[in-house]
Parts: structure tokens; sequence; C-alpha cells
């Protein structure tokens, strides 16, 4: 099965800084692979391995994926192929994200299986696989936990709130995975010899005409409200009396 | 600006009810889209002006109804689209922003005239975002309306939707989770079970505390991912739920930024941590430090 993992590469979040006036100041970030896209990369190396197929990886950002240091990070994943487009196009709009991908996949031949984390882990909407998939008119799904060869493509396991879904759908599809799929594989020393030697393209799709369909505001830190910060130690008794009377107040 | 048209697409009676309560205070006029006959009456008695029920192609998914849903709402042409932020309503919500080429602002913690809020950057900050497309898909966090029951006549007019058009998916069974109802997202009062603890049979003692206190038991991501000792439609922070309840008891929880953004908006916090330099003393109400195995059995006591 041919296997093209989309995966974005995010900012650091411990390096994000909160300014006085409590903006964000990314001045300082390291970028790095979006943690639940790693569960889309373990699940897509498992696949390709299992049905004998390939796995490429799609990245679309800005000047982050010009280093070699993060390009290698991926590579040394599992990916067979790295595909990249470098863009100071801002994608905060899942659909723009999602119409900047159908573009990319253009350049990159046919494939069987979509994959996608559940969320960027920088803003988490959640939706561009499901977006990518309605673009392209293929069977899509979210919080697929189990994938397998089956019937007439996929037999997948699906979470719902309360029960899970078995469902069966053709090839090509677009799957979006759970961050409980899998326990992604920690590159060792092999791997990331390896990385070094493995293709990497750089798209030409051009991207610069999308536009967004919603204009972000602010990025502000919450607001801490103003605690008592009582805070006791001493007798396990003297402290339970206080909590209950604190409960009682 | 006010809101004169909105639609709610409702997968759940739950949800049904308080999307219901939050187009009604939003908008002017509103729309219900059900895919379920027997919610009729709950749906007409928040006063829609219209019900649209459509049905699951027999073996398939609700969520195989969006492009026919999408035709129906672009005739419309409402200025939003309501969801609930769960697995249905989120695929729901992106595949009929695409066919309406348009925004879907996921996971929304806030809903006003001026915007939407939500968390971005793992909790280190909130966004505010205005949808600048004619028709803005809108999935809504638990707890972000105040339920009430529709006190409306209920004789709003039903439609029967077109069939769904996309049947490539094929459901072959569902499988019930056990143990995953729970009223974490609107209750008043929360215990908040955390990594601290050592064994699984310690859920019962943080049960009984909740249980005496009224409140519903939730924890951290750990608690329900690693551990797997409460489900993860419990647990608490930027990937989880994010709760306003009037008091929440932390037990064992460390106090990093993702669980706490989840808890911060509560009137009251308490914190019990035998670690006297855990991030979570330097942002609760009331904080002991000392061994949880010692309070919470007395507690629990003193509480009967
Ligand atoms: C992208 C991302 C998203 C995340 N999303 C979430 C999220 O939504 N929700 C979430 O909860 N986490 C989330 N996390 C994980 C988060 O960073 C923390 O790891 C997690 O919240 C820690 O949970 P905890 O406080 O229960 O455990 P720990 O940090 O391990 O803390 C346990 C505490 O228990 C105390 N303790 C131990 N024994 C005792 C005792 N006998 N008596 C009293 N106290 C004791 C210890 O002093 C310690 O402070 C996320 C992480 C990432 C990277």
């Amino acid at each position: 099965m041919d296997i093209i993992a989309c995966i974005k590469v995010v900012p650091e979040e411990q390096d994000i800084v909160t300014l006085p006036n409590n903006e964000l100041s990314f001045d300082k970030v390291q970028w790095k692979i979006g943690q639940y896209d790693l569960n889309a990369v373990e699940a897509g190396k498992q696949l390709a391995k299992q049905t004998g197929g390939s796995l490429k990886v799609l990245t679309i950002g800005g000047d982050a994926l010009s280093k070699t240091k993060i390009r290698k990070d991926i590579l040394s994943r599992g990916a067979d192929e790295l595909n990249i487009v470098v863009t100071d196009q801002k994608l905060d709009d899942s659909l723009m994200t999602a119409k900047a991908i159908v573009e990319a996949l253009k350049e990159m031949g046919s494939f069987d299986l979509l994959l996608f984390g559940t969320g960027s882990s920088d803003i988490y909407s959640q939706q561009t696989g499901n977006q990518v998939g309605a673009l392209l008119d293929m069977p899509v799904l979210n919080e697929v936990n189990a994938i397998e060869e089956g019937g007439a493509g996929l037999k997948v396991e699906r979470m719902l709130e309360n029960e899970v879904e078995v469902l069966e759908l053709p090839v090509p599809a677009v799957l979006s995975v759970t961050s409980e799929i899998n326990t992604p594989t920690i590159p060792g020393m092999r791997d990331i010899m390896a990385a070094g030697k493995k293709p990497v393209n750089e798209l030409s799709a051009d991207i610069s005409s999308l536009t967004e369909y919603s204009e972000v505001v602010s990025d502000l830190a919450p607001v801490q409200k103003d605690r008592q910060l009582k805070v006791l130690k001493g007798e396990t008794e003297e402290m339970v009396d206080a909590l209950i009377q604190f409960l009682n107040s | 600006m006010s809101y004169t048209n909105v639609f709610i697409i409702a997968d759940t009676e739950a949800n049904l009810k308080e999307l219901s309560c939050g187009a009604s205070t939003l908008g002017s006029k509103f729309s219900t889209v059900i895919f379920d006959e027997q919610l009729q009456s709950v749906a007409a008695s928040y006063g829609p002006e219209k019900i649209y029920h459509f049905q699951a192609p027999e073996s398939g998914i609700i969520e195989d109804n969006a492009r026919v849903i999408a035709d129906m709402v672009q005739a419309a042409s409402p200025e939003m689209v309501l969801l609930s932020n769960t697995t249905r309503g989120r695929l729901l919500a992106g595949k009929i922003g695409a066919y309406l080429d348009t925004c879907v602002i996921a996971g929304v913690t806030e809903l006003t005239e001026e915007g939407t809020k939500r968390m971005v950057y793992g909790g280190a900050a909130f966004r505010t975002q205005k949808a600048t497309a004619q028709t803005a898909v809108v999935t809504c966090n638990a707890g972000v309306f105040e339920v009430s029951e529709g006190q409306a006549s209920g004789d709003a007019a039903v439609e029967a939707g077109s069939a769904a058009s996309d049947v490539k998916i094929k459901k072959i069974e569902t499988q019930p989770k056990e143990g995953v109802s729970s009223n974490i997202a609107i209750a008043k009062k929360v215990v908040d079970m955390g990594r601290g603890f050592k064994e699984e049979k310690d859920v019962e003692m943080c049960r009984e505390l909740a249980s005496l206190l009224g409140a519903e038991l939730g924890c951290s991501r750990p608690v329900a991912e690693n551990n797997g000792w409460l489900p993860k439609s419990v647990y608490i922070g930027v990937t989880g739920i994010i709760l306003k309840p009037e008091m929440i008891v932390s037990l064992c929880i460390s106090g990093q930024v993702q669980h706490m953004v989840g808890i911060n908006q509560a009137k009251k916090i308490i914190a019990i941590n035998k670690d006297e330099r855990a991030p979570i003393f330097a942002s609760c109400d009331l904080g002991l430090v000392g061994d949880v195995y010692q309070i919470l059995p007395m507690l629990i006591e003193k509480l009967k």
C-alpha cells in the first residue's frame, strides 16, 4: 500500500514566552514534529511494512523546514521520502491548509492512503484531514484507532465518545488517527544515519493565491484568576479540618 | 452583529439540548438538523424555525450526509452552523466546511457576537478569531452554553432531508465502551485524580470523595491515557475537557500548564500534593502539603 503521512512542524510549546502584555513571543522557539503527527508517521510505517508498500511524508510550512536537522528528524521516523513545500503563507485556517495539501499532492503521484494525526499540536483544530478528504472526494474518517487491510480496502476501528465503530472503506482514503493508535518508536542511531541518504523533494506547488476564511484577532495568554493561595502543611488532622471548614464556607 | 439565522446539527440528545439553548440565545431564528426521528419532539421544544431529519444510509454513518446537508445549508445561507466538538461533530463540520468553501472554527470554549475563543499552543494562549466568510462552521466544547429544558409548544415543521450521497464507508459493527457516561463537563463540583496515585484501586477512594461532595470524577491525561484507570472522556486539559466548575479538588496533580488550562476557570481550586514545590500550589485557593494516603482517608471519614 502506498501511503503518504501529512505532518506539521510546530513550535516547541516550552519555548513560547508570555510577554508582560500577555502576548506570545516566538523569538526563541525551536521547531519540532507535531506530537500527534508522530502517531500518523508510525501508523504509516507499520502499514507500509505489513503490506510491502511505501511511506512518503508531506509537510508544508515556513522557513523552519529549510533546516537539515528537522528534515533528518522526519526521515529518521521511517519515511522513504520527504516532500516539502516551503511558504511564507500563514496557514492558520484549516481549509486553506487542506487546499495547499491538495495542491502539493498533485506533484506526488498516486497513493492508496493519506494519514493525518488527530490534530496539529499547535492549533489543534482537528480538521485538516477531514477537509482534505472532502476536497478529494475520498472516503474520510477521523479518530481512527486501528487500521488493517481487509474487505474492499481497509478495515478500521474508530473511537467515538462512548462506542467504537468498526468500518470498512475502499482506497484511496483519508484517515486521521488517534494519539493512542500506537507508541511512536524513538529513532535509533541507524535510522538517523539512514535518514541523511533519503530523498527530499522541494515541491513547487503554488499556493500563493489561497486566502483565509477567518481572521485571528489575538492570541493572548489566559488571564490568571486571583487565587487565595492559602497553602497549609503540618498535622494531617489540622489540615483536614481546615479543608472541611473551607468546603463549608 | 447579532446572528439572524443559525443552523445546529446535533448527533445526540445531550448535544441537541445544549446546541438548541446556544442557538436560541445567539440567533433570532434557528433551524435544527437531527439524525434520529425520536428526537423530533425534544428538538421542537426549543422552538426552531424548522427541523430537518436526515438518516444515515443503511450500514453507513451519519457523516455520509455531509454533502446533502451542505447543499441544504447553502440554500438557507445562515451566518453560522453550530455543532458539538465530538468525533462525529468534527467530521461533519470539516466536510460541510469544505463543501461550503468556508472556515471551520473548532473546539470553541466561548462564542459571542464578537467572535470565538479557543485554546492554542498547548494551552499557552486563547485565540480570538472571527469568521470572514458568509457562513461560519463552529464546533463547541461541552459546557459552552447553559442547558435548560425546552419550553416551546413544539409545532415546528419537520422536513425529511435528501438521502445521503457519500456511501463508500460500510459499518460492520459498533462496540460499546464501558463506563463512560459522565456529566463532568457541566458539573458544579469536580474531583480531579492525578498520576501521583499508586494503584488502580485508589480510583475507589477518589470516587468516594466525589460522591460525598456531590462531585463528578475526572483526572489528568496520564491517568486516563497511560494508566487507563478512567475513561479518556473524563480527562481534563487542553486536549481533554475544559471545565468551569464552582469547585475542583485536585489530588496528586503537579500542575502542568496543559492540565491547568482545563481547571483554571474554576471558582475555587483545592490542591493536595506531597511536594511543596508543585506548581499547582501557585494557582490554588487552598493547598494541603502532605501525603494523599493520609489526608484522603481522614477527609472521607470526617465527611461521613
Ligand atoms: C501536547 C500535550 C498535550 C497535553 N494535554 C494534556 C491534557 O489535556 N491534560 C493533562 O492532564 N495533561 C496533558 N498533557 C500532559 C501534561 O504535560 C502532564 O504530563 C500531566 O498533566 C501531568 O499529570 P499529573 O499532574 O497527574 O502527573 P504528574 O505531573 O506526574 O504529577 C503527580 C503529582 O503527584 C504528587 N504525588 C505523588 N505521590 C503523592 C502522594 N502520596 N500524596 C500526594 N501527592 C503525591 C507528586 O508530587 C506530583 O506533583 C499534555 C502534554 C502535551 C505535551
